[in-house]
């Protein structure tokens, strides 16, 4: 028989990742429940998530493509953004879902106990529908250049799960301090705002002047970017920069979870 | 291993007062520069132990924020205490508040998983449970259909059939049956009856129903103050509680039963028996003066009486826009008297939760919650074989003649 113990203190800042995995099944509720929301009220469902992106990308490939005319070693500007794009519409999609999830469930957490952590994780799953809907839109244009995925594209996962680690990083660290303190809500429109122009999505981050590259890479984000076009266009192989924004992801995954902790056990008398 | 289910040392809860917690980033910055320590706090819990045995239902009695659902809250670790410990042994389902997670986009089904998995329950659990839980929440072919068009009643029996379903050994439960229609409260009472008598699960029941609680619960534990006052027998306990901690209507003033302070645009401002007597026998007529103060001026307002018995079950609801006479306002103290004819009513206290309101629906502009209104003494009159109280809500005397 199961045997639980309450006290005043906590034991441990780390979450009991035994009582998450018995609680699998509301990470697929709480994303399903999250997906047929969100498709569900809206006229023309799904559409929505093709004319997001493509809006997006329309908009950037005219300002960098046509107006700037940024650097791309000969690959057609809409094909070079498009899969900036879509690494990065997932990873900032995710960071505000996530980032306001503690705030959005706040009738749950005072009437029911679940692993909290599971809140956050869950928008991890369903922003994964929109980021396939825009991989759909990124393979329609590769075709449509006649493009072949470099046979790097194998390690296409790998850097998808960077992002997801990225957009869950931020957004668990957000949703936990946004619980405590309200103000960091509005930080999360602000990442998103300058985070576009601060991640080489319509641009080629090989054009960032070396001694801002340092800085530059510090964006967790950066890396992912470059990532994906290495493994669609299969250019030039990454910089040994990304490794900085891998364990500036790394760094900021492990704060979070551990703040998230801390804050978990007080969310039901804060909130 | 002991047989007990849940054991409670010394558990305290507190609670800071007011704005003391900061919520901007600003007042906690202030706060650190401010010396102001000045705290005002109050024990929602207060140093508890208790011990519950496997198997036992036992019911939690109290006066609004005595600290029942603190408990429930503490226990279902939802939050946590600031002082003591606790030890479970089981899993623990907690039934706080009906229908939490479902979402009116959903179809029924849908909701069964989602609010399944908020318990804990794994897909395959769910899965087991399915066909029962449509059965008990008798939804039918509504089950593939979004819940936003159910009736209230509906999602409320679609909620308690999936948590009565889990097959948890400990079962919290906190004011679940005061909404929903007779027959499902009783389907639900006896469920819960059937889950701690058959299958020897552990049950904590609070409710205001006493009715309720003395059918389904063996022992009881009195709440106030956030201290147990008693514990006991459930009978034993409701008598404690109605006696001396119920006030009697001599005694009570309707400050002390105002609900939280209000906007005080309109107060009710005194209530008294026309001779001052607040006892009558059942066949008198019930009537009283209520003053009301006003500082604004209100045309047409409606004042709510919702009269309880001493088990707190609702008698009757009396409103007064179903009288000829409005009640009209403007900055100024005015008594209104209420005639409510001779209600017949079992004998025994009643009380009334007696609202100011605008219009129907909206919050009230004065709220007197549990206001003991008068007692229904059980007077033998001149006949000598009349009895108030048979049982039930109403004394009727038949007339009978033999033709």
């Amino acid at each position: 028989m199961e045997k639980t113990i309450i006290k005043a203190e906590s034991s441990s800042w780390l979450p009991d990742f035994g009582e998450l995995y018995r609680f699998r099944q509301l990470l697929f509720s709480l994303a399903w429940r999250d997906i047929r929301v969100k498709y569900a009220q809206t006229y023309i469902g799904l559409t929505w998530a093709f004319i997001n992106p493509i809006f997006n990308l329309l908009i950037l490939s005219f300002v960098f493509g046509k107006v700037v005319q940024v650097e791309t070693n000969g690959v057609p500007h809409v094909f070079f953004t498009i899969i900036g794009l879509s690494a990065w519409t997932y990873f900032s999609t995710l960071l505000n879902e996530a980032g306001t999830s503690i705030i959005g469930a706040q009738n749950m957490i005072k009437k029911i106990y679940f692993p909290r952590l599971v809140i956050p994780l869950s928008k991890a799953i369903s922003g994964l529908v929109d980021f396939f809907i825009t991989l759909l839109c990124l393979f329609f244009i590769m075709a449509y250049y006649q493009y072949y995925p470099s046979k790097n594209v194998i390690w296409l996962p790998l850097f998808l799960i960077i992002a997801l680690l990225s957009g869950l990083a931020g957004g668990i660290l957000i949703s936990a301090l946004s619980a405590r303190y309200r103000d960091f809500s509005f930080v999360v429109p602000m990442i998103s705002r300058i985070g576009l122009f601060a991640t080489p999505v319509a641009y080629s981050a090989s054009s960032v002047p070396e001694q801002y590259k340092l800085l530059y890479f510090l964006n967790p984000m950066a890396g992912v970017v470059e990532g994906f076009r290495w493994c669609l266009i299969g250019s030039s192989s990454p910089e040994p920069y990304m490794f900085i924004s891998i364990g500036i992801m790394l760094i900021l995954l492990i704060v979070g979870i551990l703040y998230f902790g801390r804050v978990d056990r007080l969310m039901a008398d804060i909130l | 291993m002991s047989d007990s289910a849940i054991n409670i040392e010394g558990v305290s809860k507190q609670y800071k007062l007011g704005n003391e917690a900061p919520s901007t980033l600003r007042q906690a910055l202030s706060n650190i520069f401010s010396k102001r320590n000045e705290k005002k706090t109050f024990f929602a819990l207060d140093n508890i132990s208790l011990e519950i045995k496997k198997g036992q239902t036992i019911g939690i009695i109290g006066k609004n924020g005595a600290g029942k659902s603190t408990l429930l809250k503490v226990l279902s670790k939802i939050t946590f205490p600031t002082k003591g410990r606790i030890e479970i042994y089981g899993r623990v389902t907690s039934l706080l508040e009906v229908g939490t997670g479902f979402h009116p986009e959903l179809t029924g089904s849908e909701n069964i998983y989602l609010n399944g998995s908020l318990l804990g329950m794994t897909k395959y659990e769910i899965q087991g449970k399915f066909d029962e839980i449509v059965q008990f929440s008798g939804v039918g072919n509504f089950i593939n259909t979004a819940i936003k068009h159910y009736s209230s009643g509906m999602q409320m029996r679609l909620a308690f059939a999936v948590a009565a379903h889990l097959d948890s050994e400990i079962l919290l439960v906190d004011e679940v049956l005061a909404v929903g229609d007779y027959e499902f409260r009783k389907k639900c009472l006896e469920k819960m009856d059937n889950l701690s008598t058959k299958s020897k699960r552990t049950v904590i029941f609070v409710s205001h129903n006493l009715t309720a609680l003395e059918t389904l619960c063996e022992t009881s534990i009195l709440l106030d103050k956030g201290k147990i006052v008693k514990k006991g027998k459930t009978r034993d306990v409701i008598k404690y509680y109605k006696n001396d901690m119920l006030d009697s209507p001599e005694e009570a003033t309707i400050s002390n039963h105002r609900q939280s302070h209000r906007s005080q645009e309109v107060i009710i401002s005194d209530i008294s028996t026309v001779d001052g007597r607040t006892q009558f026998t059942q066949d008198q007529d019930i009537i009283f003066n209520m003053e009301l103060t006003s500082e604004m001026s209100f045309s047409n307002l409606l004042v709510e009486f919702h009269i309880y018995n001493e088990s707190t079950d609702k008698v009757v609801e009396i409103y007064s826009w179903d009288s000829n006479t409005k009640i009209d306002i403007n900055k100024e103290t005015l008594t209104f008297r209420f005639d409510f004819g001779s209600m017949r009513l079992s004998s025994g206290r009643y009380y009334a939760d007696i609202k100011v309101k605008n219009a129907i629906g909206v919050s009230a502009l004065d709220y007197i919650q549990m206001f003991p209104l008068f007692e229904i003494l059980n007077v033998e009159d001149n006949r000598p074989r009349v009895k108030t109280d048979r049982g039930g809500y109403l004394t009727v005397i038949p007339k009978l003649e033999k033709i």
